[in-house]
């Protein structure tokens, strides 16, 4: 149990005594098994609402209980399409994570590289103040930011304001986090590229596009995904600043199903099923990225 | 012209002073070499006249323009990096040509300026590929051709053959002789080698500590070293020093230890006899190059004896470790002698090659 | 030339090299402020107010941060909060730190079963809750089936106390597993296999090599676990909202859930601010111990 010996790899000696041989496949075995027996738990939930999604509410609450349903109905989706706003709110999380994400990195990465290779007054106070507000919960920070969009709807026509895209984006654009990542890999590229581009002539904005981009496309994937992921589940946010049916994102809008629609499970389990489809194939297709996201967000310092 | 004048300059980083108030002209075309140990602020001038490090007071110029304050690229200065710095991901043909560009040349210009380059620095046939698919010495060169695109008037070369194995480096050495031949243009050389200098130098400016401590041509520098430090520093092996006191006995002068009587000859030598008389019956150290010291008869006036310590061959030359009372003495000479340990000679040498070094390092000529 | 000449070029070329500065940390830093350092500072000045939200902000001095320490609801959302947070660790951790071994020493399928393990933190709180009511409903849940085929009671998992609380535990476990599972498996790698082989020469057990080498060698990286999973866990709400509503009885009211309601209630938000702060002044402390944790990291290495 210590790690790295495959079972396979400790000989003992030529000839292994046979239950020795047993003992070691029945470990292995057990390993396996529990293995499985967890990712059967972790996945098994998700496929158990595929039925329910295609059961009216009449066979869902029918005893003995139809697993898989003798007619696909179809009606839940057709609900969800028609007499819900389903389709606005999967445009507007769209719309909502991918502008996050964009205007996350961009800013992350400007940052991060003048945290990294300029120098200016101040610059470490202003990094360690940055750093210090690295995990301030949005829950601690609610009101005031509620106060400040809808104080904002005055000022800015309308543009940040509550149940406006800039209210909804902007202020989960803030990312101590991805300036620190940014940082730490713009200063993994040696300084001498950066001396050298002066020398020719480089502004630092030259640099900066020409240099130092090019060299840190996987962190921009890694952080990118990250933020998508982060923003894509976000829930309290767009709750507490969203009111109307039409700027909602699908986390709020699917929780609303619940309490128009009590009786209709069948819509809401539609519904889940239809909002993990997009998020597992995108998984499914990035896991290498996904997985290495995950990790930086926590262990990357 | 575009002579390279320093002004007293000075570098400090907090209180320490990388560069202590150091002065030079460097005339136009010269190959000047910034020699020293590692720490010694040979690397600091080199990156204060590019402009990548701030001046903390003096100046520095270039031509008849005060640069300090100037960037790096106006001052029209390139530099070669000890690690060559190429962009790993542009391709030969683009890191050479990314100072063109950045001056916004057009396409056309630039094509055939970096081709030129390339021609002359023979890497042509790289131009497509890769900083990572290249040696270690095809990359110098291409780090080299990106200097040479921007026809500067001066280069600065931060030990640029350090990276490179001994055989490479010797034929590296020619080739960038060769290059400063053809060229012409002014260049500044940072190393620690002291053989490198000897050899590709026009001049040496040896450093310690941030202070220069001589700037001369290579034989100057060897010859007529002006302090201990340069004495030891130049020539393989280094000059021997030997510590005794200086004894004025009527009018002759006489260094001498509890082993030794050695005359010196204050004519013969050039020594400075107000610097003599400063020394009379004080602590100095005598210097003589292991190659100016012979093996002598006992017929010889003023000679030195001991007892051989160590015999080292290597091939072309034999150096004789010869201990005298607890000093001990090398002294090169051809293979054919027959020497072995344990066997008493005595050695001599010409006034002209004997230096007197004070206490305080300086030599007792000047 | 002059000294006099030689200050003022100095800061000439000084300022010069500043302006690009402002260019690539502008736009971050007006974020920042924006949307993160004022809400902070706002939100201090807002605990010693009341109202604010649906109703104008009155000055109430200390009064609100006395109700704070008198008020039940608090009180009962700070023990659910703790009590969540205790099992959900200890849990999380326990079996994310077995199975990382299991993971480790057991190589085959190993990508199938890390992708597995890992897809339930891509569903977001709120789908996850969906399925979870699916799962455990009264009637029509596949859990209470599973307990009538088996013979035994029906359980009311989500209307009863403290079921509720527990279940909601096991969602966020069911959540969190995959995520920890390859944080503390990445942990594990980074162990260097020379110490484990030299007291594997030394003749030491694997459990032994484990106590001994594997434990210490990662417990910086394990307490800095537990700092950020504390952060992060004490902000549990979103399950609540989704499941049971903070219910049945104040149940599974966490603190976060506490100033969500607070927030927008008449006469009331004040507690709410006062939360609020307490809460970030928790976040600020716990952080200064991960970085703590951090700095005594490093200094390992």
């Amino acid at each position: 149990m210590d790690g790295m010996t495959q079972p396979q790899d400790v000989a003992l000696n030529d000839r292994e005594p046979k239950w020795q041989i047993a003992r070691r496949s029945f470990q292995a075995g057990s390993a396996y098994s529990v293995l499985a027996l967890f990712v059967f738990v972790a996945v098994g939930p998700i496929i158990y609402i595929i039925s329910p999604a295609f059961r009216d509410s009449k066979s869902l609450f029918s005893y003995p209980p139809q697993w898989i349903p003798d007619r696909w109905f179809t009606g839940n989706f057709t609900f969800l399409f028609s007499e819900t706003h389903y389709l606005r709110w999967a445009v507007n999380t769209l719309i909502f994570a991918t502008a996050v994400t964009l205007i996350s990195l961009v800013i992350d990465t400007l940052a991060g590289y003048a945290f990294a290779r300029m120098t200016f007054p101040g610059k470490r106070v202003l990094f360690s103040l940055i750093l210090a507000t690295l995990m301030i919960p949005m829950a601690a920070i609610l009101a005031p930011t509620y106060l400040l969009v809808r104080f904002l709807d005055g000022w800015t026509f309308g543009l940040i304001g509550t149940d406006t895209y800039g209210g909804l984006i902007l202020p989960m654009t803030v990312s101590p986090l991805g300036v620190f990542m940014m940082r730490q890999f713009i200063e993994t590229i040696p300084v001498g590229l950066y001396e050298a581009a002066r020398m020719d002539g480089a502004s630092e904005w030259r640099i900066f596009r020409k240099i130092v981009l090019p060299l840190i496309k996987p962190a921009l994937v890694v952080l990118g995904i990250f933020v998508f992921m982060m923003q894509w589940s976000n829930f309290l946010w767009p709750l507490v600043v969203t009111s109307r049916d039409e700027f909602r994102v699908l986390n709020v809008g699917v929780s609303t199903l619940q309490g128009q629609f009590v009786t209709n499970w069948g819509v809401i389990a539609a519904a889940t099923l239809l909002t993990l489809i997009p998020v597992t194939i995108v998984f499914l297709f990035f896991q290498r990225w996904f997985v290495q996201a995950s990790i930086a967000g926590a262990l990357k310092e | 012209m575009s002579e390279i004048e320093l002004r007293q300059l000075t570098k400090k980083f907090g209180n320490y002073a990388a560069v202590n108030n150091v002065s030079m002209k460097i005339p136009e075309g010269e190959f000047l070499v910034l020699l020293g140990p590692s720490g010694c602020g040979k690397s600091t001038i080199l990156r204060l006249i590019a402009g990548l490090e701030e001046v903390s007071s003096g100046e520095i110029k270039i031509g008849d323009r005060i640069v300090n304050f100037v960037d790096p690229v106006k001052r029209n200065v390139a530099m070669v990096f000890q690690n060559y710095a190429l962009y790993p991901h542009m391709s030969v043909f683009k890191n050479i040509a990314f100072p063109l560009e950045t001056a916004k040349l057009p396409k056309s210009e630039v094509e055939v300026a970096v081709r030129d380059a390339a021609r002359m620095l023979e890497i042509e046939s790289l131009l497509d590929r890769l900083p990572a698919q290249l040696s270690g010495g095809q990359r110098q060169r291409v780090a080299l051709a990106r200097a040479i695109v921007r026809h500067p008037v001066a280069f600065l070369m931060d030990e640029p053959l350090s990276n490179l194995d001994a055989q490479l480096r010797q034929q590296t050495r020619l080739e960038l002789m060769s290059l400063h031949q053809r060229l012409g243009i002014t260049t500044l050389y940072v190393t620690h080698d002291q053989v490198e200098a000897l050899t590709m130098g026009d001049r040496i400016a040896v450093m310690r500590e941030g202070i220069m401590q001589q700037l001369g041509s290579p034989s100057d520098l060897y010859r007529f070293p002006v302090n201990t430090f340069v004495a030891s520093f130049m020539g393989s092996p280094p000059m021997n020093l030997l510590n005794g006191t200086l004894q004025k006995i009527s009018n002759d002068w006489e260094f001498s230890t509890e082993q030794i009587h050695f005359g010196i000859d204050r004519n013969k030598s050039g020594f400075v006899s107000s610097n003599l008389e400063a020394h009379a019956s004080r602590a100095v150290q005598l210097g003589v190059r292991p190659e100016d010291f012979f093996f002598v008869g006992s017929e010889f006036d003023n000679a030195i004896s001991g007892v051989i310590k160590f015999v080292e061959l290597t091939g072309a030359d034999q150096f004789i470790s010869v201990e005298v009372g607890s000093q001990i003495i090398v002294v090169r000479t051809t293979p054919s002698e027959e020497m072995s340990v344990g066997r008493r000679v005595a050695i001599g040498t010409n006034p002209a090659d004997v230096h007197l070094f004070g206490e305080d390092g300086m030599n007792l000529r000047i | 030339m002059t000294e006099e000449e030689f200050r003022r070029q100095k800061r000439r070329y000084q300022a010069r090299r500043l302006i690009p500065v402002f260019g690539f940390l502008g736009p971050f830093f007006l974020l920042w402020v924006v949307f993160l350092a004022v809400p902070v500072v706002w939100s201090v000045w807002l605990s010693f107010n009341n109202g604010g939200i649906v109703e104008p902000a009155r000055f109430v001095g200390v009064t609100n941060w006395t109700r704070a320490f008198q008020d039940d609801e608090l009180r009962k959302s700070l023990i659910n909060t703790v009590w969540y947070v205790v099992i959900a660790i200890t849990v999380v951790f326990g079996l994310a730190i077995v199975l990382a071994l299991l993971l480790q020493r057991y190589r085959r399928w190993s990508n199938f079963f890390k992708l597995g393990l890992y897809i339930p933190v891509l569903v977001s709180p709120i789908m996850a809750g969906m399925i979870f009511f699916f799962l455990t409903h009264y009637d029509m849940g596949v859990l209470n089936l599973l307990l009538q085929q088996l013979g035994l009671e029906r359980m009311n998992f989500l209307g009863d106390n403290p079921n509720a609380l527990l279940t909601i535990s096991a969602l966020e476990i069911w959540r969190g597993l995959g995520f920890w599972v390859l944080f503390f498996l990445a942990g594990l790698e980074n162990v260097p296999q020379d110490l484990l082989d030299a007291a594997r020469v030394d003749g030491a057990k694997p459990f032994r090599r484990f106590r001994k080498i594997t434990i210490p060698v990662m417990r910086p990286l394990i307490l800095f676990a537990l700092v950020i999973a504390l952060i992060f866990n004490f902000q549990l709400f979103d399950s609540v909202q989704v499941l049971t509503k903070g219910g049945p009885v104040l149940g599974t009211s966490t603190v976060v859930w506490f100033i969500y309601r607070r927030m927008f209630a008449f006469q009331d938000s004040g507690l709410a601010y006062a939360t609020s702060v307490a809460l970030l002044l928790l976040v600020l402390c716990l952080t200064i111990v991960a970085y703590g944790v951090l700095g005594k990291k490093v200094r390992q290495k």
